[in-house]
């Protein structure tokens, strides 16, 4: 009989030894530092001084108001995740099809074109240092071509298309590696069925394919939506923020002013802003693919 | 039609090779130019070595950065972060699962929540909290972080992977005079075995490659870490190429190497990871 009690119910001891460690990590790691940064978020504190003045809203008001740099770094985090967006997943999704085509050394080309995904943001950015500062130059004067001839880095449209570029290199590789999953997974008898009833390649593709692809279309959409808007390593190492600031990331202007300007208060306050665009970006996330979810299923 | 479509075929190819060879084009330079002196990496970065300095070059770097043990700490970081990370995911998984308390579905509501805030929102309290504790700028502390806020990520992997398991199986472990504890470790584990492959291929590059964490947690040398050495190595030696770019090629190359050999793998993760997150 006691046997039977003690399948169902577990012991204090055996729910501590389950969540108890995690729960304290989470607790340290995650709650209490969420709800100090909201404390200090309404306080002037640099950072180091024992003294932290309340300032009420006068943080946020600084934010919306244009007098940090946080609407900058918003200008640019979104100018980069619009390109992203669009680029990479065209780019992706062409890719994917290309290679879903029965083409040779496909597990390969995969390989290839996923590589720069699985190495770090930071080393990237320093590569491509290096490629815009001598490569490109380089290339420029062998092709003739004056555009590629400027200092890119230096120049803060170019800058712009720089970190671009090297983001879509980045992370086409991801958006390609789940579209070819997609791809893969649209049954070949409705495929067959449509080629047996006359369409042709492109409408197959076109009228069949993507859209029974669209939940992994979203899926992809949004990752890069959330990439651009974490972005940290790339714009450090690749531009350092520069030329004049114009390439700083909402991340990284957070790291500024916390680190290098002294405005704890402030950088605080921009963390929740923060926190706060990432929450709508997931809940307008979830929100579309239970939709596309339902309309697959229905 | 056939021979139409043999030469549709070597046509895509033909494309998609010009774009594999452009997609590596500038990690070859890289390469290139690593062993080139640094007067000919700056008048002409593009063509053949003239004069072959790959060992000083490679030495100096070697040297410059202290590859060993920086190599050394991030793989330490890595391990102990991921093996914490899949470990701790799996048990809060299957308890909340097959347990669940008022206690425990809280718990459940906060970690799915805390998948939303950005690390960048977290960091500086996070270091006040670590410094209260005497753990900031030491490893452990810096382990203790990415527990924390890998947690997320891999309970929600590993709860729709217990959700698939049959209770029949513990059950009969449980007649048979097993332990809950017992229970875990010896049935649920092995059955967990595809799902903590996943997490931790995936969490491992995440981890290896992260640069904001150690940034802020691990300010001190003797922890430095592959992505802090190489910052600091451009802080000091930049446009010194002929140290950075092989000092460059020296910490892709682990990454490169690995993922390579078990890339089958990590892209299966990396599409379960998509789907499910």
């Amino acid at each position: 009989m006691k046997n039977r009690s003690s399948l169902n119910k577990p012991s204090f001891w055996e729910h501590l030894l389950f969540l108890g460690p995690a729960s304290v990590i989470f607790l340290i790691v995650i709650i209490i530092p969420f709800c100090i940064s909201i404390r200090y978020a309404f306080t002037d504190w640099n950072g180091v001084s024992s003294q932290a003045g309340f300032v009420g809203l006068k943080n946020f008001a600084d934010i919306f108001t244009g007098k940090s740099d946080f609407l900058g770094a918003f200008r640019f985090t979104f100018i980069v995740a619009f390109f992203n967006v669009l680029i990479m997943n065209a780019l992706g999704i062409v890719m994917a099809a290309l290679l879903t085509t029965k083409i040779p050394f496909q597990n390969g080309f995969r390989v290839i074109f996923y590589l720069p995904n699985v190495i770090g943001g930071l080393i990237l950015g320093f590569v491509w240092q290096f490629i815009f500062i001598n490569g490109v130059p380089a290339i420029g004067k062998a092709l003739h071509f004056a555009p590629l001839m400027t200092p890119w880095l230096g120049d803060e449209l170019t800058a712009y298309a720089g970190i671009i570029i090297v983001s879509i290199w980045q992370g086409m590789g991801y958006v390609m590696v789940i579209m070819i999953a997609a791809m893969t997974g649209v049954s070949s008898d409705l495929t067959e069925a449509a080629r047996i009833d006359g369409a042709n390649a492109r409408q197959i593709f076109f009228r069949i394919k993507l859209p029974l692809c669209m939940p992994y279309i979203t899926l992809c959409l949004f990752w890069t939506i959330s990439q651009a808007f974490k972005m940290f390593d790339l714009n450090y190492s690749l531009t350092k923020g520069g030329p004049y600031g114009s390439t700083v990331s909402l991340a990284l202007n957070i790291y500024n002013d916390a680190f290098a300007n002294n405005k704890y208060g402030l950088a605080t306050a921009e963390s929740l802003v923060f926190f706060g665009i990432i929450l709508i970006i997931t809940s307008v996330q979830m929100h579309f693919s239970r939709k596309a979810e339902e309309a697959l299923n229905g | 039609m056939t021979t139409n479509k043999k030469k549709s075929r070597i046509i895509v190819f033909i494309i998609v090779l010009l774009l594999a060879l452009l997609f590596v084009y500038p990690l070859f330079l890289i390469v290139l130019n690593s062993v080139k002196p640094l007067a000919q990496i700056l008048t002409d970065p593009l063509g053949m070595p003239k004069k072959m300095q790959m060992a000083e070059n490679y030495q100096k770097a070697f040297e410059e950065i202290d590859v060993l043990r920086v190599v050394l700490n991030t793989a330490v970081l890595t391990a102990l972060s991921v093996a914490g990370i899949t470990l701790l995911s799996a048990m809060t998984a299957y308890w909340t699962q097959r347990y669940p308390t008022r206690f425990s579905k809280l718990f459940e509501t906060l970690v799915v929540l805390s998948m939303l805030i950005p690390f960048a929102s977290l960091m500086l309290p996070l270091v006040q909290v670590m410094k209260a504790l005497y753990i900031n700028n030491t490893m452990f502390g810096t382990v203790l972080t990415y527990w924390g806020i890998g947690l997320a990520f891999a309970f929600f992997m590993m709860q729709s992977a217990v959700k698939g398991l049959p209770v029949e199986l513990e059950e009969s472990a449980r007649i048979d005079g097993c332990s809950r504890t017992k229970v875990f470790f010896s049935v649920i584990i092995p059955l967990l075995k595809p799902t903590m492959v996943s997490v931790i291929l995936m969490d491992m590059f995440w981890i290896w490659n992260d640069f904001i964490v150690p940034l802020i947690m691990m300010n001190n040398d003797r922890l430095m870490t592959i992505q802090l050495a190489i910052s600091r190595l451009f802080g000091q030696y930049s446009s010194k190429w002929h140290v950075a770019l092989p000092a460059l090629v020296m910490t892709m190359l682990p990454i490169i190497i690995v993922f390579v050999l078990l890339q089958k793998k990590i892209m299966d993760g990396v599409i379960a990871g998509a789907v499910k997150g």
